[in-house]
């Protein structure tokens, strides 16, 4: 089932965010050296992974943090629940994380009675409707301004029919800080892990991070094994890039380093596989691990703007997310890495150079040679292969469809089994072909 | 440096549905002094398989190209996104093969060739007529014809620097310039809507420079704007770039 | 134990990875001058903060009831102090001691941060060398510009959820 084209005003929303991008990067004369940095770092980082959470892990710990590991998704919801149960935490507030997405967090929390707010102002309107982010850091980029007016009509009480987004904005700020008091704890993610330092930072726009971790007494972060880097100076480099990759911002309104606990209270870090280690070592995929989760991937993707994030089988869309999605399940992410064109833009704006259209040319192959693939795709390529293996067979096939094109009536030849005749005319024969004309050329005297 | 053996690939969806593109290949190599040769033996490159992931079709392809294209100091083909993948993807099919090294470092896309190898002062051709120029991904980016709008490097576009060697040609910019038409291959099927959009929305950028023609370095890209194209009465005119500087563009 | 088994199952991977050398610190090419005042006066606007040179002022007014009567007559302004700020972005690192109540920095709607002149430093690689130098104690904050989002339809609403205006005043 091949995907439909969202309206156009999603792409050029999300070419707006591309082109913002650029204009940031141009300001920085020694951008594609950063680039090349922060690949390097993350690749030196991975190649001593263990290492480098084990002095996470004791920084931290000297800190004061309290360090828990989890192998998978059930895990890491059961620890934190876990510590939100000995607290009696009622309520909890959690700014953006993919990786509690990932996890299932939410619905874990929620179904043993703990309520949780999603307080990044993206996330709390896709919370609202019940449905997933469309974008990893634009939430809800797939929605116009008057259906949030409808939802928060409805569920906010806002005036009907007010759309602006300023007026939207601040009931959603009243709200949400109403959450913000009442919260009994406080659930973020971690962009970077400082290993030397046994410090997390936490970069947001909003600062919700910082209201829910400042407002309540029991902060939980949950980090992949993979956010981990080496030293306080690395982050020069990744905050010059993230933020500007991003939002086309020079960086994060707050950039917010958690070094130990509040006096009185607690600070819990959660460090995460759930499937991660596997992807450590493989030649064609281990890259995505250095992924900064900027989304310019998905900004700068000419098919992801058109199809949108909830049309992607994975948590985390776009060409990182197919490439994620399909480390974890190959066949489900089947349609999302042939949901590309290899031009290759994505690669060309990650920030830590991960070559991406080359991993989904990559799961490509894999994804035939497991045999995904369905038998009349596959006998297609086998029998075409075939035909083009050999010039008479090539000039049989070519030959046979140039008079099928002449003679076949077009709604025959126009039939809907005709993909591209859908949508386009087909090419048309040419009197003579190239070697038809070349042999004539060369007769004459 | 002419006189040198040169080879020419001509993509079979050129073959049938572009020989004028591969005409104008072959009269630019001749006018430059080149012995050109036409192996007939040659067949499709193996693409449309490689990029689909079906490699077990791909190899035996790849090892009739080397075969086939063995013996020439230069491969050159109109067509960058084959071209890419002869010097970019074939190494799990045919690099232990001692023949494919030669290969890899001397097939050349057309305008890449003429720019880097021929390097003429002038093509002796006018064309007083008003283009864009859609920068076709594989060539911009595999190939390195340019330097896209996303990379943070001073700009060179080889392409450009061709065109403005062609007398009374007025270049335009189109919005975009580098995003892909949604062409994509085996994409044109497997996502017909998304790739269709792309396309229109490619056209839509053209036709806004008001520009006659639309040219561009790759005719499969070129074939699928067209078909929208024609699908839906646009007037816009699509050509080789090969075809302006050979000056053999119709009409 | 899970922390084990992860590492162990890391250390599997990895064995077969070749070792990768960490790069050496960049050394930034310089469109950002040290000092340049005007240039953070530029990166704060445009992060949709405020900011004020004291030093424009006839008296120097270091103490913050002076500051306060005469910058933020009619506003209800809470004040931070900054160890320096960084040239490229707007941000400051904002001054936190141990225990200080953190909501001070996201719950006030009107925000003034008080940087000596002379502390601006040119990108986060300088600002970084400034932060070891300095230390964190429990918890440190780069502040850049107030509050914002764009959630909505892309629309840039500024004070989504902390200030909702930063003035940056610089002292002597």
């Amino acid at each position: 089932m091949s995907r439909e084209a969202l309206e156009p005003w999603h792409d050029r929303a999300l070419w707006f965010v591309r082109q913002k991008r650029d204009r940031a990067a141009r300001t920085v004369a020694e951008w594609e050296e950063l680039r090349q940095l922060a690949s390097q770092i993350k690749a030196h980082t991975m190649s001593r992974l263990d290492h480098y959470l084990e002095r996470f892990e004791r920084n931290a710990v000297r800190n004061g943090i309290q360090v828990h590991w989890a192998a998978d998704a059930q895990e890491h919801n059961r620890i934190v629940e876990g510590i939100l149960a000995r607290h009696n935490v009622r309520k909890v507030v959690k700014s953006k994380s993919m990786l509690t997405e990932e996890c299932g967090l939410n619905p874990y929390l929620q179904a043993r009675g703990i309520e949780v707010i999603d307080t990044d102002l993206g996330e709390r309107i896709v919370q609202l409707r019940d449905e997933p982010p469309s974008h990893i850091v634009l939430p809800a980029i797939h929605l116009k301004k008057e259906e949030v007016a409808a939802l928060f009509e409805a569920r906010l009480g806002t005036e009907p029919g007010n759309a602006d987004p300023t007026y939207l904005t601040y009931v959603a700020r009243k709200h949400l800080r109403e959450h913000f008091l009442s919260a009994d704890a406080a659930i973020t993610g971690v962009n970077f892990a400082v290993a030397d330092e046994g410090l997390f930072v936490v970069c947001t726009n909003e600062g919700n991070a910082d209201l829910g971790t400042a407002m309540t007494d029991l902060h939980i972060a949950s980090m992949g094994i993979e956010k981990v880097i080496p030293s306080l100076e690395h982050l020069g480099i990744f905050t010059r890039l993230l933020a500007r990759s991003a939002t086309g911002q020079p960086v994060t309104t707050y950039t917010s380093h958690f070094k130990r606990p509040k006096p009185g209270g607690e600070l819990h870090v959660v460090i995460v596989d759930n499937g991660r280690s596997a992807i450590l070592g493989n030649e064609s995929n281990a890259q995505a691990l250095h992924c900064i989760r900027c989304g310019a991937c998905m900004n700068t993707c000419p098919t992801y703007r058109r199809s949108g994030g909830h049309s992607y089988g994975y948590i985390v869309p776009g060409p990182i997310g197919s490439s994620l999605g399909a480390s974890r399940d190959l066949k489900r992410s089947g349609a999302d890495i042939y949901n590309c064109t290899l031009c290759g833009s994505c690669s060309n704006v990650c920030p830590t150079r991960i070559d991406l259209h080359r991993q989904l040319y990559a799961w490509r192959k894999v994804y035939v040679e497991r045999g995904h693939l369905p038998p009349k795709k596959r006998w297609l390529y086998r029998a075409g292969a075939w035909m083009l293996r050999s010039p008479v067979r090539a000039r049989i096939l070519f030959g046979t469809a140039k008079w099928a094109t002449r003679l076949l009536p077009r709604r025959l030849l126009y039939h809907p089994a005709n993909v591209w005749g859908r949508t386009r005319e087909l090419p048309e024969f040419a009197p003579k072909t190239f070697a038809r004309l070349y042999k004539e050329r060369t007769r004459e005297p | 440096m002419s006189g040198s053996r040169v080879a020419l690939f001509i993509p079979c969806y050129i073959n049938s549905f572009f020989p004028g593109v591969g005409m104008a290949t072959l009269t630019l190599l001749e006018r430059f002094g080149y012995a050109v040769e036409y192996p007939e033996g040659q067949t499709c490159c193996g693409q449309p398989f490689a990029n689909s992931g079906a490699h077990e079709e791909a190899r035996p392809l790849a090892e009739h190209f080397v075969r086939t294209f063995s013996g020439y100091d230069y491969v050159v083909a109109p067509s960058a996104s084959c071209v890419a993948t002869v010097r970019r993807h074939y190494d799990p099919y045919v690099g232990d093969d001692p023949a494919y090294a030669h290969i890899k470092a001397n097939t050349y896309e057309v305008l890449e060739f003429l720019h880097d190898v021929v390097r003429p002062e002038s093509f002796g051709v006018s064309f007083p007529h008003s283009v864009t120029l859609h920068q076709s991904c594989h060539g911009l980016r595999e190939l390195e014809l340019g330097v896209s709008s996303e990379v943070m490097l001073p700009h060179y576009n080889k392409v450009l620097n061709l065109l403005e060697k062609v007398e009374g040609i007025e270049l335009r910019e189109m919005e975009r310039a580098d995003e892909c038409c949604g062409f994509g291959g085996t994409f044109s099927i497997h996502e017909p809507e998304i790739s269709t959009r792309m396309g229109i929305d490619k056209l839509d950028n053209a036709e806004a420079t008001e520009a006659e023609y639309l040219a561009g370095f790759d005719s499969s890209c070129l074939m699928h704007l067209q078909g929208i194209a024609r699908r839906l009465n646009r007037e816009i005119k699509c050509v080789h770039v090969a075809e302006i500087l050979a000056g053999t563009v119709e009409g | 134990m899970s922390r084990d088994r992860i590492l162990q199952a890391i250390r599997r991977r990895i064995a077969v990875v070749e070792a990768v050398p960490l790069p050496e610190p960049p050394a930034p090419h310089r469109n950002v001058h040290e000092s340049d005042i005007r240039a953070f006066i530029h990166a704060v606007e445009s992060v949709g903060g405020s900011c004020i040179d004291t030093v424009q002022f006839p008296t120097p007014n270091a103490r913050r009831s002076s500051l306060k009567a005469s910058l933020f007559p009619d506003k209800d302004v809470t004040f931070l102090d900054a160890h320096f700020g960084v040239i490229e972005n707007g941000a400051c690192w904002i001054v936190h001691d141990t225990g200080a109540d953190r909501t001070r920095y996201t719950l006030p709607e009107h925000l003034a941060i008080l940087l000596p002149r002379t502390a601006l430093v040119p990108t986060m690689h300088e600002a970084y060398a400034r932060v070891a130098e300095l230390g964190i104690e429990g918890f440190g904050l780069f502040l850049s510009g107030p509050s914002k989002t764009a959630d909505i339809e892309q629309a840039l609403v500024i004070g989504a959820q902390g200030a909702v205006s930063t003035t940056v005043v610089l002292v002597d």
